[in-house]
């Protein structure tokens, strides 16, 4: 096979106050028909790596030295004439946020028009039918007529995709297509594109966070870290035996298998029971109607949770996960049910009592980044629950519980003066973590508290909350929509799907031999690394 | 013995509320953060520094004070019912004096002729002398030549003045030695450039206002650059006062419409969408028009002329805040209703916090930097108004002065023959000068408070 | 669709009602008319007998609310609030206090505001979407630099600068056209040229500066990535993608005034002598004829919920987004 693009010592640097180099001496080869994986976290360099290829960086981004060689050109010395016929007939892009990617106010069909070139109307629309079918829609006639926002995330990365294919492209690059979907739509995705790479014959450059997507369709893994190229590997060797430590970390932190101490023998309290929970949302009433409709957000679920056990619920977006934590906490009505906690009914007590009992179940949610006030400062962002849950400490016994709790998520005892904006996700988390920690909780929700990290950080955060669960014996209510997570962390999981638990049972259970057709396809849509 | 006008007390208000404010971002990291990206940026220290500049004119001309008079016959001390401000005080000697009607600037004579009476019986036309400036030269006969010893001269004062306050200031710096000193003041550059341009212009234009009216005179003598100088607190007090005036309502409406929703949120709603569907000028007319009447018709409670003229100013700022709160409010809903269901507020809830410990401790902080934008860049919009509304009638009083009743004054002697234009030049001038820094320090502002042009990347 | 506009015009029954509570608690209660009329007759020497008749002869000498000494459905019609608020409601404007047909008037005074207004906001708008193109398509050079300081000193210059400027350079000094006046038919050009002039010339700094910054924002949204990413060429990103997406905020911000324009610009038909609903209004502030005022916030208020109304219909058709229920 023949080498299709090049990348000779790239680098780059973004002008702002302080000239700062991003990427560091990026050097990579794609051969044709080659899947290509870029991985790396957050801040990695991936990203800026794809966009200088088809010089699509900001204004501020310079590439300061190198040469990306694609079909023999030099890419970098290219007129933006040139480069423009490139865009159109050899290089292709389709990026992460389908929602955001198409124009809003275009129809679909008039967007994949503007990939063709110069032909007729008719055939283009006959080519443009052909292209959707390829990328699997099949009403496409019907499709071609809509606005983006008549589309679900699925769809609208087919027909980004199919945008990206219309020009028959040597080279698709794919920037984190699948990480704001689904997993079974992801799957569906992946295999979309694998399809595509053979019958095309293209080469594919894959940027992704997730080791487990990439081992599902690359031939080849280039890692990367702050800038820098940390191993450039085949995938089978790069999976068995990764070169680097980084890679090494990396991977462990992928397949999370830290399992706690037994607990089955500790007493068997109950530490929540919610019974018959149904949440239903009311929707915008049709001009002179008189039925109310209905979203039906949470319908009839139950679930208790032991002391000391974790009990995950997992479900794909728009299942209704949230809205269990969130009516547990309060902060959404609920229609019908009744949640106890510590064997009272948290919905009968009365508003004082209630206040004070709050400091029994506290929830860490899943944006460390919008869950902290960017205007407080640490210190204060911790005293909050306590000054308000627990007014009888004094002064000192205030600041006491502070630090303690700032140190025992493995944070510096200075870190309470500052302001959040000075902390990283996975440190922040840790905050989060603090927050609740200091009221000394019986039970804690935790809300997707790792899906927005890196993986690496990933893992630390669940190490911390696995170690203060056996410190403190906490229970865990873990929502996720991530099964392969989940099965590795809790020891009861339900399966949410529309609202409804749709399985419910021990872990080993579920994952080994459940008998639910949607389980099932969750399971079997969930990249694992090969 | 001070004298306190009604205005002065709010303007007091404000300025300590801005130092208040210094003393707040100055303790307060992310702010500060955001406020040294002003700093940063050489049109925002220009625009700082000259807007500065007019706010020091205005404070000097809010403290009033009524002097003392006495009676030579019986020692009894009474107080002048004319009040006037330090900025008078020091302006003094090149005002104190009038002229009988229009003279053009660095005329050494009125502009239009007078029939004088000569010994022989003869009448003849002539321009009149300027009776107290224009033909008093200090160095030189010769107009330019004496313009240009003064420029000497002034820049003479400006550097022994500069110097004495660099070394006050900067004392530890200027003992470093004379490198260390050029390095503070190059790497300060803009600012001091800034500052020394406005210091120079200052002296220049006091030391030629004892020689010359520079501005000119208008129709019953008085010195144009005076008058000019006199209005800057007239358009800063609109800026401001009508903003601290409107704050409130759209602050605590905006925050409670958006936050608590339901039934309030319907009734904020209903109140602004109305207020807002009448055409605002048409609004401000109806008000200014009603205060009009109840003024004229009550006389006995408005007796001082400088009471009277100050509480239609303060009036005027009223009114205008009362219909001007709509838009930031409708901002502040919007926000605070994202807000509500940002995870930090939520987690609060989950500490049993109350509605308004949620909404002091977390929304309003997040919500500051809407209306330090909407303050400044209303600022602007404001200062321009007044002259519009005065040339309606609808302004401040006509004895007040204003760059708004000065362009109102001299558009009617437009048609005069040739055309009287130092006026107009003077009041546009200034207020081009005042708006234009404010509309670029807003820029500036903006860019650093605004969340949305803050760029992350990969 | 033709629900939701029905639904519409009932909101905004509510919205009048308020205005008009306001305008009457204003021109009535703050200050009753016997201290309007005073006001007008000059104060002092005033028999009372003069302000009784020069109330009734403009109808303000009923009670306020309720007129005890009528029978029958007159106790409430016989009163001012009847008399010059409720009807306001079926566009009886009543005379003037100068004893005028208001409604007369409007009608024959809004043709001219309209004769200058529109074409100023078309030639405008034009010319503020042409440069805001200009300078987004050289944006972060150093045009676009410039173009914004130009921008923003244009802004900082006082309206009555350019109008006052205007009249003395073109009117005054090259003499093209007449300082000011109107006249009937296509006479009128001469007379429009300069205002609308004036008034484009004007509008070009803000209206750029806003809508250079309405593009620069869509500009930096993902779509136009893609687009790039297709191979299409900076102009044709600009204008098929870009443009369409900041026309939806343009457009409906145009809509919404697009009613206003019958009441004109008040300082600029003032100067310029055009007798329009602008030089009405400040004719009638000027003079203190408050039945005119009444009559114009009540106008401008219907008029400024018709381009609400508007604005709403047109985002369905720009914005498919959008779908009203």
């Amino acid at each position: 096979m023949t080498e299709l693009l090049k990348i000779n010592n790239l680098c780059l640097s973004i002008s702002s106050d302080n000239e700062s180099e991003i990427l560091k001496n990026i050097n990579f080869s794609l051969k044709e028909s080659e899947i290509l994986s870029l991985i790396g976290e957050s801040g990695s360099g991936k990203s800026l790596t794809a966009l200088s290829i088809i010089r699509l960086l900001e204004n501020n981004c310079r590439v300061t030295s190198g040469d990306i060689i694609f079909n023999k050109k030099n890419l970098l010395s290219l007129e933006e004439r040139s480069m423009r016929i490139i865009r159109r007939n050899d290089i292709s892009m389709i990026f992460q946020e389908p929602m955001r990617s198409l124009n809003p106010v275009m129809s679909i069909a008039d967007q994949l028009e503007e990939s063709y070139k110069n032909e007729n109307k008719k055939d283009i629309k006959n080519k443009i039918v052909e292209n959707l079918i390829s990328v699997g829609i099949n009403d496409a006639e019907r499709v071609m007529s809509l606005f983006p926002h008549q589309l679900s995330g699925g769809m609208k990365q087919r027909i980004m995709i199919a945008m990206a294919i219309a020009c028959k492209p040597k080279l698709l690059i794919a920037d984190e297509p699948t990480t704001s979907l689904d997993v079974t739509i992801q799957k569906q995705v992946l295999d979309l594109l694998l399809k595509l790479k053979d019958d095309l014959n293209m080469s594919i450059l894959f940027i992704t966070h997730d080791l487990a997507v990439a081992s599902q369709i690359s031939d080849r893994i280039v890692v990367m870290k702050s800038g820098e190229i940390v191993e450039d590997n085949y995938s089978m060797d790069f999976f068995k035996n990764p070169k680097s430590s980084y890679s090494k970390t990396l991977l462990e932190s992928s397949s999370y298998t830290k399992r706690n101490a037994s607990r089955e023998n500790k007493e068997n309290q109950n530490v929540l029971e919610v019974n018959n929970l149904k949440v239903y949302f009311k929707e915008k009433k049709p001009f002179l109607s008189k039925e109310q409709p209905y979203k039906k957000a949470v319908d009839d679920v139950s679930i208790s949770i032991e002391s000391g056990v974790t009990h995950a619920i997992v479900g794909e977006s728009g299942s209704g996960k949230t809205t269990v934590a969130k009516s547990i906490m309060g902060l959404t009505s609920i229609t019908e049910g009744n949640i106890k906690i510590l064997n009272q009914d948290i919905l009968k007590m009365k508003n004082n009592y209630r206040s004070n009992f709050r400091r029994n179940y506290q929830m860490i949610f899943q944006d460390p980044f919008s869950s902290l006030n960017p205007r407080m400062r640490v210190g204060s962002i911790i005293k909050e629950g306590l000054s308000f849950l627990k007014p009888e400490l004094n002064n000192d016994e205030v600041n006491s519980s502070i630090i303690n709790a700032i140190k025992s998520v493995g944070l510096n005892e200075n870190s309470i003066y500052k302001y959040p904006h000075q902390f990283s996700g996975g440190q922040r988390q840790r905050i989060a973590i603090a927050r609740v920690l200091v009221l000394d909780p019986k039970l804690l929700i935790c809300d997707e508290p790792t899906s927005s990290l890196d993986v690496t950080v990933q893992k630390q955060v669940l190490d911390l909350l696995i170690d203060i669960q056996n410190r403190r014996h906490i229970s865990y209510l873990f929502i996720s929509h991530d099964i392969n997570l989940v099965s590795s962390i809790a020891d009861k999981i339900s399966v949410m799907y529309q609202g409804k638990i749709v399985e419910s049972g021990k872990t080993s259970d579920i994952i080994e031999n459940t008998s639910n057709d949607y389980t099932k396809k969750l399971l079997s849509s969930v990249p694992q690394i090969i | 013995m001070f004298a306190f006008l009604l205005t002065d007390i709010f303007f007091y208000i404000i300025i300590f509320s801005l130092g208040y404010y210094v003393y707040y971002v100055r303790n307060t990291k992310d702010i500060l953060e955001t406020w040294k990206h002003v700093f940063k940026s050489n049109t925002g220290i220009i625009s700082i520094v000259v807007l500065a500049f007019f706010l020091l004119i205005a404070i000097l001309d809010s403290i009033h004070f009524k002097e003392k008079i006495k009676n030579e016959k019986n020692d009894l001390i009474s107080y002048s019912s004319e009040i006037k401000s330090v900025l008078d005080l020091i302006l003094l000697p090149t005002y104190q004096n009038t002229e009988k009607s229009y003279s053009s600037p660095f005329s050494s004579n009125l502009y239009s002729k007078e029939t004088r009476i000569l010994e022989n019986n003869i009448e003849q036309r002539v321009y009149p002398k300027l009776l107290y400036k224009g033909n008093h030269n200090k160095y030189s006969e010769k107009n330019s030549y004496n313009i240009f010893l003064t420029f000497i001269f002034s820049l003479l004062k400006y550097i022994l003045i500069f110097s004495i306050f660099y070394f006050f200031l900067f004392y530890k710096t200027v003992f470093k030695g004379i490198s260390n000193l050029f390095h503070h003041l190059n790497s300060n550059k803009t600012f001091f450039i800034t500052i020394s341009v406005i210091l120079l212009i200052s002296i220049f234009l006091y030391d030629l206002s004892l020689q010359y009216y520079v501005l000119g005179t208008d129709k019953v003598g008085v010195d144009v650059l005076y008058k000019s100088i006199k209005s800057i607190r007239t358009g800063i007090l609109i800026g401001t006062l009508t903003t601290i005036v409107m704050l409130p309502f759209a602050i605590f409406l905006g925050i409670f419409a958006g936050y608590i929703g339901g039934l309030v949120d319907d009734v904020i709603q209903y109140v602004y969408t109305t207020l807002n569907s009448i055409p605002s000028v048409l609004l401000i007319a109806s008000a200014i028009l009603m205060l009009q009447v109840y003024m004229a018709n009550n006389p006995m409670n408005f007796e001082n002329i400088y009471e009277r003229a100050d509480l239609r100013l303060f009036f005027l700022c009223m009114i205008l805040g009362l219909t001007s709160w709509t838009g930031l409010c409708r901002l502040l809903r919007g926000e605070s209703m994202k807000l509500r269901e940002v995870d930090y507020v939520q987690a609060s809830k989950t500490f049993g916090l109350s509605r308004i410990s949620i909404i002091i401790r977390h929304i309003i902080p997040n919500i500051m930097h809407i209306v330090i934008i909407t303050i400044v860049l209303d600022f602007s919009a404001l200062v321009l108004a007044e002259a519009v509304l005065s040339y309606v009638n609808i302004g401040v009083d006509p004895t007040t002065y204003s760059w708004g009743n000065m362009i109102n004054a001299a558009r009617l002697e437009m048609s005069k023959e040739p055309i009287v234009w130092w006026s107009l030049f003077s009041a546009f001038t200034f207020m081009f000068i005042l708006v234009l820094f404010a509309n670029l320090f807003s820029d500036v502002v903006r860019e650093a408070f605004d969340p949305r042009s803050t760029k992350n990347y990969d | 669709m033709i629900n939701y506009v029905i639904k519409r015009f009932l909101y905004a029954i509510p919205i009048l009602i308020g205005v008009n509570l306001l305008t009457f608690t204003l021109f009535f209660v703050v200050n009753s008319p016997e201290e309007v009329a005073r006001l007008h007759l000059g104060n002092k020497r005033v028999t009372q007998e003069q302000i009784i008749s020069w109330n009734e002869q403009r109808g303000y000498n009923y009670p306020l609310f309720i007129n005890q000494s009528e029978q029958g459905i007159n106790v409430i019609k016989k009163t001012i609030f009847y008399e010059k608020s409720l009807k306001l409601f079926y566009f009886e404007f009543g005379i003037s206090d100068s004893g005028r047909d208001i409604k007369y008037d409007i009608k024959q005074r809004m043709w001219p505001s309209l004769a200058i207004a529109l074409p100023s906001l078309l030639v405008g708008l034009m010319l503020n979407i042409t440069f805001a193109l200009f300078f987004v398509f050289f944006r972060s050079t150093r045009v676009d630099y410039i173009g914004v300081i130009i921008c923003v000193a244009l802004m900082s210059i006082s309206s009555l600068f350019y109008i006052i400027g205007g009249q003395y350079l073109i009117s005054k000094l090259l003499q093209l056209v007449p300082i000011s006046g109107y006249s009937q038919g296509y006479e009128a050009i001469k007379f429009l040229v300069l205002p609308v002039l004036i008034s484009v010339i004007y509008g070009i700094g803000s209206g750029t500066r806003w809508y250079r910054s309405l593009f620069l924002e869509e500009i930096e949204k993902d779509y136009v990535k893609t687009a790039k990413s297709k191979g299409l060429s900076e102009a044709s990103v600009l204008f098929k993608h870009v443009f369409k997406n900041a026309l939806i905020p343009i457009l409906t911000g145009v809509v919404v005034i697009l009613p206003l324009l019958f009441l004109g610009s008040l300082i600029v038909e003032s100067f310029f002598g055009i007798p329009g609903l602008g030089s009405y209004t400040i004719d009638a502030i000027q003079s203190q004829d408050f039945a005119i005022v009444r009559a114009m916030v009540f106008l401008g208020t219907v008029l400024y919920i018709i381009g609400l109304i508007l604005t709403d219909i047109s985002y369905t058709l720009v914005d498919p987004r959008v779908r009203l229920k």
